[in-house]
């Protein structure tokens, strides 16, 4: 047995045969996907119909490939393509160098302590002249709290203010990194440090007591008063009624007029209006029809309003009353040229 | 509505193996570098690099004389990689099918909307559908197009080389060397897609719903 997939290919090559042509409408009347599908491949088909110039355009357009086939002119992508390649491949390498050299500088900036905030080229000199132990005290006096001894005066030498205090981001690492090491060195160096207050801890726990001894309480859950449904959200209704509408009509006219009532301002509620208004035209109800498209129609900003104008006027001509549909012909032609409606209107209008 | 109206407007090559394909002795002859056969296998299969292009891209886009270009130099080029598992037209219409996704995912990573449609105004049939049943076909087709530029490469194929050019499972695996089960599988992602993207869009659900006024 052919799938259906195959049987909408097969119908867009040639005439199906009786069995097939059944079997495809059973899967298209059960399946909105294959309905679509059905429909799409009838527009690729419009879209890929052939012009009435494209015998020249085919031969303008082989001489085209011919010429830059054998004259060996790279298309424009593999020339954007070698482009980039040009500009990548020198900035991967003085990337692949700058990774290097910065790692390299790490790994001898572990083993030499004299790692120092950067300094500016007009510094240079003056860190040039100071005395290796100025220079390595640098360092600590980026990262203070290496227990800087009670001897050790202050460092108020200019040369030492003039090193560390052009590097901006210096004041900013040295609290972080003083919060970090400080207990690790109080650990090590004190024998029995005063434990932290933890005072955030303590604080928590009262908060956190509550909680633990709920499960422990034996009180009976107090049932509770049934507390009335609310009603379904526009959004739902309006999917439970698009449900319905596959297999039961009058209970999704049901829904979708408990949508107008309930929501009337809603998207739904107006989409929904349509539907009732196409329903109702398909039965031959045109008075309803025409009121459900005309409310549609009074919305603001409808997206659907050229199938509103498009139900009302054929409502209006369904019931005999061509004189007042005419306008709405004239407004669907004008106002939406290009939809496949204003073709209908026009031939109308033309009557 | 499920009943084909006009002629078929599909004009593929004859199914593989039901006869020897006319193309093949063509390229076999144009990968050796014959002047005459290259341009002889051009003009035999840029029509229908040029249907793929319009379908993919739109009739009035204005890529697509250029995708079909390079489209077309996709093809020589991809000459020696010809298996002859499959017909050289469904193999150019593959090649197609990708450039012309490649130009989409382009235009749509540019934000750049393409040109309206024209193509009901090519449309000329003996029996013409109902206005609602082209604006569904239209709309079921722009949705389409939208998801072969956001559906995963290998997926966005398979559903373009089925709903666009119109190949079956079995010419399709044919085509991109995927086992047949694969295929079929994509293929029934793809149509999943393409019913969710119809469920997030309220027009395109109230277009599937005009037909609706029979209960299915």
């Amino acid at each position: 047995m052919t799938s259906p997939d195959d049987l909408l290919i097969k119908r867009r090559r040639g005439p199906l045969r009786a069995a097939e042509e059944q079997q495809l409408e059973a899967a298209v009347r059960a399946s909105r996907a294959y309905e679509l599908s059905l429909h799409a491949g009838d527009a690729f088909d419009r879209a890929g119909a052939a012009a009435p110039d494209d015998a020249e355009l085919t031969r303008a357009l082989a001489c085209n490939v011919e010429r830059r086939w054998f004259s060996g002119v790279p298309s424009v992508r593999r020339r954007r393509r070698i482009a980039v390649l040009w500009i990548a491949l020198p900035l991967a390498f003085a990337g692949a160098a700058a990774a290097s050299y910065g790692s390299y500088r790490a790994f001898s900036g572990q083993s030499e302590p004299t790692v120092a905030p950067v300094p500016s080229p007009a510094h240079v000199p003056a860190r040039a002249h100071l005395p290796a132990a100025q220079v390595r005290a640098a360092p600590s006096a980026v990262v203070p709290p290496r227990a800087p001894e009670p001897s050790e005066p202050p460092r108020s030498e200019p040369a030492a203010v003039v090193l560390l205090a052009p590097a901006p981001p210096a004041p900013k690492l040295t609290p972080h990194r003083s919060v970090r090491r400080a207990p690790l060195q109080a650990d090590s160096e004190a024998n029995a440090p005063e434990p932290e207050p933890r005072q955030p801890i303590t604080s928590k726990q009262p908060v956190s007591s509550p909680l633990q001894s709920k499960p422990s309480e034996s009180k009976p859950p107090e049932p509770k008063p049934p507390e009335p449904e609310p009603p379904a959200s526009p959004r739902a209704l309006f999917r439970r009624g698009q449900l319905l509408r596959q297999t039961d009509w009058p209970a999704a006219i049901a829904v979708y007029s408990q949508l107008i009532e309930l929501y009337p301002d809603s998207t739904e509620a107006s989409i929904a209006e349509l539907a009732l208004g196409k329903w109702a035209l398909a039965r031959g109800l045109n008075d309803e029809a025409i009121t459900r498209f005309r409310a549609h129609r009074r919305r603001v900003g409808s997206a659907l309003e050229a199938e509103a104008l498009w139900g009302e006027a054929r409502a209006l001509d369904a019931s005999g009353q061509r004189i007042l549909a005419r306008p709405l012909w004239q407004q669907l032609s004008e106002r939406y040229p290009a939809s496949p409606y204003a073709t209908v209107a026009r031939e109308r209008l033309r009557d | 509505m499920w009943k084909r109206r006009g002629p078929p407007t599909l004009q593929l090559a004859p199914e593989p193996g039901s006869e020897p394909d006319p193309l093949v002795d063509l390229a076999r002859r144009a990968r050796d570098g014959d002047a005459a056969a290259v341009h002889a296998l051009l003009v035999a299969v840029i029509p229908s690099l040029l249907r793929v292009a319009r379908q993919i891209l739109g009739p009035g886009h204005p890529e697509v004389n250029d995708v079909t270009q390079e489209a077309a130099c996709g093809v020589l080029a991809g000459l020696p990689r010809f298996r002859e598992e499959c017909t050289l037209l469904h193999f150019a219409c593959r090649i197609a099918v990708l450039t012309s996704m490649n130009a989409r995912r382009r235009e749509r990573s540019r934000a750049v909307k393409a040109r309206g449609l024209s193509e009901l105004s090519h449309f000329v049939a003996e029996n013409p559908p109902t206005p609602e049943q082209l604006l569904l076909g239209q709309r079921a087709a722009e949705v389409i197009r939208e998801l072969l530029a956001s559906l995963p490469k290998a997926q966005a194929e398979v559903l373009g080389l089925h709903h666009v050019v119109g190949l079956t499972a079995a010419e399709i695996a044919g085509v991109t060397g995927a086992p047949l089960e694969t295929v079929r599988s994509r293929l029934r992602l793809g149509r999943q897609a393409l019913q969710q993207r119809v469920q997030c869009d309220q027009r395109l659900l109230e277009a599937v719903g005009m037909n609706d006024d029979q209960p299915r």
